[in-house]
């Protein structure tokens, strides 16, 4: 028992009371539902893998996404994280390809250019016909970070670069957005 | 904005303490090492969020407890606020109007301006005194300062470790660069522009208690000792990356960020241009530390439509009695005070002090007596 507990107070945002509640319900299920749990666990550990081209997750490689004939093959959005993929997939506006980098520039981390998905990044700007590349790390001191070398190693290539704009969310209230934040909308604000 | 009243619980010497308070002079009374500066530092923390004494603020748990509590009920213009934090031996938790909050949110709330016998190390310390006072009171006074000086802060840890690998990758260095120099000239450009506001008052504050006979001027220095005048981001930003030029081989050397915000100072010279640090006498430097902290209390009123709150440690007995009547006359009548003495008597020998709404209270061993 202490030996569940422990083993689940180890997932993120998972504190030992919490992992003893989980421990107890899981002990609660009947045999298969807790077969199912574990094989479920094990299963997604062995048959999921890193896409051999953009770095997401996936059960065969090349993933879904690039394989896919019907994606706009001109485009090419860099994120930081698989789950990045995941919500700008949600979207459904953006149709191009990404490219995931396991992470953001960080030295406090240990993590430097060398540890990011960027040689493969450089291999697949030479060997495709990307006509944009978006770049999408997320708004804090290390995606912009990373954000900047990204352009600076790009740029050579002569490609258009962009970034995601940052402004105010939908369905918000001017009032209640935070000066940075409206600031930036304010800076980034567009014609119509 | 005044406090009206202040709930402790094993907060340093206080097991369990309610107190109310008057609107304008409140005295703490008795010897040495009862809790005076306790109830201070409470107040203190109820605005700023951590201690002005210490760095770790879990030395303010009572000895023998895992947590600490506070409560301060406040009174301004528009609506009473309540402030909240509790203190463990891992975290903090604070609470403005029973909602849960982040710290820089509490900041701000309630301005406070300090006077403590620490005060002298603002002119005769090292720069680092005098950088720590402008980015506390910037903090009160200009909300988004927080937010950039934490930016800035976060570039500079990076950059540091960056420099500290075995091979530093230049074109990762060349990033942090870029990042220093805008979040760098961000915050330098709201400390020039603070102290370009603030300094009229500090110099009027000056000439007030001086009786005009010395004029000070502040200046703000930055690498290598250049001195900054209110200059537009830009020419921060093309100062900042010359500047990163000149120091390129010896950083990479060093292993350490040379240039920025962390290591600019504020001069405080006389008009002859003597520093005020090395030729001024102790009560000329004395004079300074009550100028610019009653400027800022101007600037504060000025910027915020209200007075902040004022809290005296153990001062009374710094200053004599021109400084002493210089600040009664003009700051008690108008500001909620806190005043912590030895003595009750050092306050009766200034008869005017007895117009003012003064409550005494008696401190002893962590216990409290209205006296």
């Amino acid at each position: 028992m202490s030996r569940l507990i422990h083993e689940l107070s180890k997932l993120p945002g998972i504190g030992p009371k919490t992992a003893q509640r989980l421990a107890f319900y899981i002990l609660g299920q009947p045999q298969e539902e807790i077969s199912k749990l574990a094989e479920s666990l094990l299963e997604a550990k062995l048959k999921i893998t890193f896409c051999s081209e953009c770095g997401h997750l996936t059960e065969s490689s090349p993933c879904g996404i690039c394989s896919r004939r019907n994606r706009d093959q001109s485009l090419l959005c860099i994120v930081e994280e698989s789950k990045d993929v995941i919500a700008m997939e949600k979207t459904k506006v953006y149709k191009g390809l990404y490219h995931v980098l396991g992470g953001a520039i960080s030295p406090l981390d240990g993590v430097g250019p060398e540890d990011l998905r960027i040689k493969e990044l450089l291999v697949r700007l030479a060997s495709n016909t990307f006509t944009e590349i978006i770049i999408a790390t997320n708004p804090n001191i290390e995606g912009e970070a990373t954000a900047l070398y990204l352009n600076k190693i790009i740029k050579p290539l002569e490609l258009k670069i962009t970034r995601l704009a940052r402004g105010l969310p939908v369905g918000g209230d001017l009032e209640y957005a935070d000066e940075v934040t409206l600031g930036k909308a304010f800076e980034g604000r567009t014609e119509i | 904005m005044f406090l009206t009243s202040l709930e402790l619980n094993r907060f340093r010497n206080y097991n369990d303490l309610t107190i109310e308070f008057s609107p304008q002079v409140n005295i703490f009374f008795g010897q040495n090492a009862q809790g005076k500066t306790n109830l201070l530092e409470a107040i203190a923390m109820l605005s700023l969020g951590k201690s002005f004494r210490t760095k770790k603020d879990d030395e303010v748990i009572q000895w023998g407890s895992e947590t600490c509590f506070l409560k301060g009920m406040f009174v301004g213009e528009q609506t009473p606020e309540t402030i909240e934090i509790g203190i463990g031996r891992a975290e903090k938790r604070y609470r403005l109007n029973h909602q849960s909050v982040k710290r820089n949110d509490i900041l701000g709330q309630v301005p406070v301006v300090i006077f403590s016998p620490d005060d002298l190390q603002l002119i005769k310390g090292g720069p680092s005194n005098r950088r720590d006072f402008l980015d506390l009171y910037l903090a009160q006074i200009e909300p988004k300062y927080r937010f950039v000086y934490y930016n800035y802060s976060k570039v500079l840890q990076q950059r540091n470790r960056l420099l500290k690998e075995r091979e530093v990758n230049l074109t990762e260095l060349e990033v942090w660069n870029e990042q220093l120099v805008e979040k760098g000239a961000k915050v330098i450009k709201y400390r020039l522009l603070f102290i370009e506001t603030t300094i009229p008052y500090i110099i009027q504050a000056q000439q007030q208690i001086s009786n005009s006979r010395e004029t000070l001027t502040f200046e703000y220095i930055g690498f290598r000792n250049q001195v900054l005048t209110n200059m537009s981001e830009e020419d921060i930003k093309k100062l900042l990356q010359e500047a990163l030029i000149t120091v390129r081989h010896s950083e990479i050397e060093r292993r350490v960020t040379l240039i920025g915000p962390q290591l600019d100072d504020l001069r405080i010279s006389f008009e002859s241009g003597l520093e005020l640090r090395i030729f001024g006498s102790q009560g000329q430097q004395r004079t300074a530390t009550l100028a610019l902290k009653m400027g800022l209390i101007n600037k504060i009123k000025e910027t915020r439509d209200e007075y902040p709150i004022l809290l005296l440690d153990d001062v009374m007995s710094e200053f004599d009695d021109g400084r002493k009547r210089a600040l009664i006359e003009n700051l008690i009548n108008s500001v909620q005070t806190f005043i912590t003495s030895t003595s009750r008597n050092d306050f009766a020998r200034f008869a005017y002090i007895s117009d003012f709404r003064t409550c005494f209270y008696e401190i002893e061993r962590g216990a409290l007596k209205i006296g």
